[in-house]
């Protein structure tokens, strides 16, 4: 049994508003029910991906209890993904259940990593676009319908979905103020897609912080002037702070009145975003685990590094990523995502949301990674 | 093993006739679908709606027609015909939002390829979205078997802003939302596009692929790429690890040729983008396809005509779409006779063996296309009730009418390539060219045949022509990728007796199996 969610609440406007300013103890609470009732553990323990790795750690999962107990589980990181899809049998070994799509990280930083999704994997994902998507979608003085350019990636990247879902977020729920062009940078040379986007003229931007930068580029004029009418970018795969932030140049170039930092993962399926406060990226807790691994400990190669759980971390607190979740096809346990964040607050924000907020601040370095 | 007829007729089985998504539309007596479409056409305000649009207001009132007229087909066969080249031009000249004829504002924007020039846009609109996955819901049934929960589909999708790329999540949506076929449990899938094919296949592979969805062409230089490619790669993974299975596997490779069908179990194909036929054996022979099934759709329609288990023709749907079709001779007199515009005569009422250009008229909501000539030659199957029982008209799609070179995944104008052929000085000019496109074993192959403005060196012509070709990007990515052949150059003295009666030049011209070009 993984996490389900009835087609009415994924339908249905804002159906998890109440989720969203739960107190935060009352949802950490949340995710110790969804631990027992999911039998996580026991369930994950089936897989190649944890039982030999967890047994010659001398762990038996049916004694495992509680979101405590993950801390006396080993870490797993993108190699083990990356090893895992190089044949059939360890493919087959690791799946819980048989996935419906893959999809696969962008292979920036390495190979690319394939992720298995069940329809039902593809409901939470749904489900947490139509969250961002409405948190995002406040903006009173917005033309209806609003021109969305959305740069997406080829499938199987994950980033292709991002505007599908968005738009069916958009249209089933009965906002359909949207109106899309979606195109990927790859094809630009070959159909000049941007002479469309320009007589157009998009209010949004959704694009990675690199596509946005390339598309600045290859417009014959500079951005800002090609789009004047441009208002809102929602950037990912690149942090939009920090000092290597990129908010002030993607902000300047285009022109835009506002910007949005989005977390978009194929290893988490999860997708955070900035709110209109801007005050950090909310980390969804229903549904995910969230640890980081603080700066300053041993190097790797030594005892395994300790934890915090991200709401339990002081502010200021950085270090590297680490998710469990409760996928169908593949729970990922204790996942070492290799991005550094900082924590920011775990206290409410001024948007009312209680879910902690942290900036994502760019990738670990290789030797920690 | 041999290949035989057999093996791409199936029977009909019994164990899955009979269903289908929409028994009442799709088996209605075609006389009731002609009632039927007769009964829209006086009642649908998609002619008043298409008015707005520039790709039709001006030539329609030079045409004098009235739209809210348009009540019946008697009233529609007065429309003027509207092809793609209109689309291009209107669209240079107007703003896109002006094309959208509904109230509501589209979803999405699309983009053809552009392969004739400029790409062309395509507005879409949710209840256009509704309308394709209902009648996509009716492919479920159109196979042979059934899809299974077991199936493992490779599928490889054109990127955005192509229409392809839309297919995958809003499919997965409105899987949530509980809609389409409820007995029928899709299995797996590895979609990627045409610039991740090789990562995806392998992992298709690796999942034990047993459906495949793309172009033929791109399907067949994958087979060749395995067998090209499966010594190294046996090497590769022996010198990885040394198991006997692998030992094994590597001795193989050294004392056969391998193909898909040895390492995977492949049952089913579904091939669009470019005729089937051509390939279709080999896909067979390479892959060991039990079943395979041709499909159509394009950009502005959106919409699938698709081959039934009895794969005897793609049905064209008469409930969404008034079909047309401009025969072959009457075409022939449009190119020779300035002026000449053709007639089309209903689909309904052609005969089997009728070839001609398929013209459709469709009731989309946002972009509707009236009387819109597609420039794909069709070859009429039947306008009888077909073995699976729908009664829809049949049809083959054969080649392209227009200045597109469709050597199937690559297409490029004519205009692209006589631009290159009349920049050639050395050794001479060119004073006249044609283009030839016919077939190596399954693989289209495009010859040049060329007449130099003066008597020259023959090797040094064929050098110039050939530098020409590689100039044009496209065809030469797809000889480089193996998709097409290697084209060919002829010096020809005269291509007089190539001309057709009225002497109009014709710069393409696809051969039919078995003619080849002469000398």
């Amino acid at each position: 049994m993984t996490v389900s969610i009835t087609p009415e609440a994924l339908f249905s406007p804002r159906a998890d508003e109440p989720l969203l300013h739960l107190p935060l103890a009352e949802l950490v609470s949340q995710t110790e029910e969804l631990l027992e009732r999911c039998d996580l553990f026991r369930r994950a323990a089936r897989s190649s991906l944890y039982g030999q790795r967890w047994r010659a750690a001398g762990i038996k999962p049916e004694l495992l209890q509680g979101r405590a107990a993950l801390r006396r589980l080993p870490f797993l990181d993108g190699t083990d993904l990356i090893a895992m899809a190089e044949s059939r049998d360890s493919l087959r070994k690791a799946l819980l259940t048989r996935p419906r799509i893959w999809v696969t990280s962008r292979g920036t930083s390495g190979p690319k990593k394939w992720l298995p999704l069940t329809l039902a994997d593809t409901a939470h994902w749904f489900a947490r676009l139509r969250r961002v998507s409405e948190m995002l979608s406040v903006e009173p003085d917005a033309p209806i319908p609003t021109f969305v350019l959305a740069i997406n990636e080829p499938m199987p990247r994950v980033s292709n979905a991002l505007p599908y879902l968005w738009e069916r977020a958009d249209y089933l729920t009965g906002g359909q103020r949207l109106e899309f062009i979606v195109a990927a940078m790859t094809m630009l040379p070959h159909n000049h897609w941007d002479r469309f986007v320009v007589q157009k003229q998009p209010q949004w931007l959704m694009a990675s912080v690199d596509d946005a930068r390339r598309l600045a580029q290859e417009l014959e004029v500079k951005a800002s002037r090609a789009l004047p009418g441009l208002r809102r970018g929602i950037f990912w795969s690149q942090p939009l702070d920090g000092p290597a932030g990129a908010r002030a140049e993607l902000e300047s170039t285009y022109g835009l009145a506002e910007s949005f930092s989005l977390y978009l993962s194929a290893e988490c399926r999860e997708m955070y975003a900035e709110c209109p406060a801007h005050a950090g990226l909310h980390l969804w807790m229903d549904g995910v685990i969230h640890e980081i691994i603080p700066d300053g400990q041993a190097p790797a190669g030594h005892e395994p590094p300790e934890t915090l759980f991200v709401d339990q971390a002081p502010p200021g607190t950085e270090g590297e990523y680490v998710i469990t979740t409760f996928t169908e096809a593949l729970p990922l346990i204790r996942y070492r995502t290799g991005d550094r964040i900082r924590v920011l607050d775990t206290a409410p924000c001024a948007c009312g949301v209680t879910h902690p907020r942290v900036l994502f601040t760019g990738r670990m370095a290789a030797s920690a990674a | 093993m041999n290949f035989s007829e057999a093996e791409t007729k199936p029977q009909v089985a019994a164990s899955f006739v009979n269903h289908y998504w929409e028994p009442d539309w799709e088996c209605a007596p075609l006389p009731e679908l002609v009632a039927r479409l007769e009964a829209r056409l006086a009642e649908t305000d998609i002619f008043v709606r298409a008015a707005r649009s520039p790709l039709y207001r001006q030539r329609w009132q030079e045409a004098g027609i009235d739209p809210a007229a348009i009540r019946s087909y008697r009233d529609l066969q007065r429309v003027p015909y509207t092809d793609a080249a209109d689309l291009r031009l209107a669209q240079e000249r107007h703003h896109p939002d002006e094309f959208v004829c509904s109230d509501q504002s589209p979803r999405f924007w699309v983009s053809t390829s552009g392969s004739t020039g400029v790409p062309k846009w395509v507005p879409i609109g949710g209840a256009d979205l509704e309308l394709a996955r209902r009648i996509g819901h009716r492919l479920a049934y159109f196979g042979e078997k059934p899809a299974r929960p077991d199936d493992m589909a490779l599928a490889i999708a054109a990127p955005a802003p192509f229409i392809s790329d839309t297919s995958t999540w809003p499919g997965l949506v409105n899987e949530l939302r509980g809609d389409g076929p409820q007995d029928i449990r899709q299995g797996e899938a590895v979609i990627c596009s045409f610039e991740d094919v090789a990562e995806g296949a392998l992992m298709a592979f690796k999942r034990q692929v047993t459906v495949l969805i793309a172009f033929p062409s791109l399907i067949m230089r994958l087979a060749e790429g395995l067998t090209e490619n499966a010594p190294l790669l046996a090497a590769q993974q022996l010198k990885q690890k040394f198991t006997l299975a692998n030992l094994l596997a590597y001795l193989v490779t050294r004392l056969r040729q391998i193909r898909p069908r040895d390492v995977v179990k492949v049952h089913t194909g579904i091939f669009a983008g470019e005729p089937l036929d051509p390939y279709r054996r080999a896909l067979y022979d390479a892959w060991g396809l039990k079943l395979s099934y041709n499909f159509y759709t394009f950009s502005e329609y959106q919409i699938g005509f698709c081959e039934c288990r009895a794969q005897d023709g793609l049905h064209v749907w008469m409930d969404v779409s008034l079909p047309e079709i401009i025969l072959q001779a009457d075409l022939e007199r449009e190119r020779e006779e300035e002026g000449y515009v053709p007639p089309a005569r209903p689909l309904w009422e052609a005969s089997a063996g009728d070839e001609g250009e398929l013209v459709l008229t469709h009731f989309g909501d946002t972009f509707p296309l009236v009387r819109w000539r597609t420039s794909d030659l069709i070859r009429v199957i039947s306008t009888e009730r077909c073995l699976c029982g729908r009664t829809h008209p049949r049809v083959n799609f054969l080649q392209r009418s227009d200045d597109l070179v469709n050597l199937g995944v690559i297409r490029f104008s004519t205009f692209t390539l006589q631009g290159k052929l009349e920049a050639i000085t050395q050794p001479a000019k060119v004073a006249r060219w044609q283009l030839r496109v016919s077939r190596r074993g399954y693989k289209p192959l495009l010859t040049v045949l060329v007449r130099p403005a003066s008597g020259v060196d023959e090797a040094e012509m064929v050098a110039a022509v050939k530098t020409a070709l590689a100039q044009v990007e496209v065809l030469r990515g797809g000889w480089e990728s193996g998709l097409v052949c290697v084209p060919e150059v002829r010096i020809v003295p005269d291509l007089g007796d190539r001309l057709p009666t009225s002497g109009k030049f014709r710069p393409l011209v696809y051969e039919t199996e078995g003619e080849e070009a002469r000398p």
